[in-house]
């Protein structure tokens, strides 16, 4: 949401993505046996990235500015 | 008097190639608008830059101190020639491994100290934390930064006095030119993500700008103080 809020993007549209990306993965998690962190953090990136390339480069990106 | 002038103009844009401060201050950008109001993030990132270009100035006014210590004058050719070659070193090593590998701009920085750096950008609420932060990105980049504000140092010892503040203020402006560039971009429209989109686009030519530049700060040193002495 925090990250919304940095692009511009409104808040109740930030709570439809999570809500939508957040049913995607638990969908996408229940096919699979193990998942790793790794795994998880791509899945999202690519969920999210169906509503907001920004957001996705944003999740991407965390921890690789500096 | 012109070839230490040009020393230190030339060391302020070899400065200011460097990314660390950069880096934090897009941190601080991000953690900050999604906190408060524009006109907050607005006063954190100036005082973040006035912090940043304070202790460049007092590292530069302390090193022309220990200098004037030391030696009682401008460094002899004897110690500039060691000066040269941990320019050439840092050069390589601005190729080499500045920034770490992968699509990013993840620099050379420990890792606990790079998270620490983050954490403090997030936690940044007042002007002071901000001014702090200025300060400590500064001081994170000593390792490469150092030699340059020797150099800088050195070459406004051997300017007359009426220059020598001029000098500093030049060379902090110098090394803050790209946060200032980065407010001014952000308030004519620019978002966070276009400008790290841009900054993964441009790594490599910024790195090799930068290796240059000190390169060729080391080959100004050689002819000028060094042969020409």
């Amino acid at each position: 949401m925090l990250e919304a809020k940095v692009l511009g993007i409104s808040a109740g549209a930030g709570e439809k993505y999570a809500e939508k990306v957040a049913d995607k993965i638990a969908k996408w998690a229940e096919r699979r046996e193990e998942v790793t962190q790794a795994d998880i953090d791509a899945q999202i990136a690519k969920e999210v990235s169906r509503y907001s390339k920004d957001l996705a480069f944003v999740y991407k990106n965390r921890g690789k500015i500096i | 008097m012109k070839p230490d002038l040009y020393t230190v103009i030339l060391a302020g844009l070899v400065h200011a190639t460097l990314q660390l401060g950069v880096g934090t201050l897009l941190l601080l950008y991000h953690a900050s608008l999604g906190k408060h109001v524009r006109r907050k993030t607005r006063e954190l990132v100036t005082n973040y830059i006035l912090g940043n270009g304070f202790l460049t100035a007092l590292a530069v006014a302390g090193a022309g101190f220990i200098i004037y210590i030391v030696c009682q004058r401008p460094m002899n050719p004897a110690m500039l020639t060691i000066v040269v070659g941990v320019l050439v070193g840092l050069a390589v090593s601005v190729w080499a491994f500045y920034y770490r590998m992968g699509k990013s701009t993840e620099l050379w920085l420990p890792k606990s100290i790079a998270n620490f750096i983050n954490r403090r950008a997030k936690l940044s609420d007042s002007n002071t934390e901000a001014f702090s932060l200025g300060m400590l990105a500064c001081f994170a980049e000593f390792p490469f930064t150092l030699i340059l504000i020797l150099v800088t140092a050195n070459s406004i010892l051997a300017l007359p006095q009426a220059l020598q503040i001029l000098a500093i203020a030049i060379y902090a402006l110098l090394s803050v030119l790209p946060l200032a560039i980065m407010r001014i971009v952000v308030r004519k429209g620019q978002t966070v993500v276009d400008i790290q989109r841009w900054r993964i686009k441009n790594k490599n030519f910024i790195r090799v700008i930068s290796g240059i530049g000190f390169m060729v700060l080391a080959g100004f040193l050689l002819v000028f103080k060094i042969l020409g002495a």
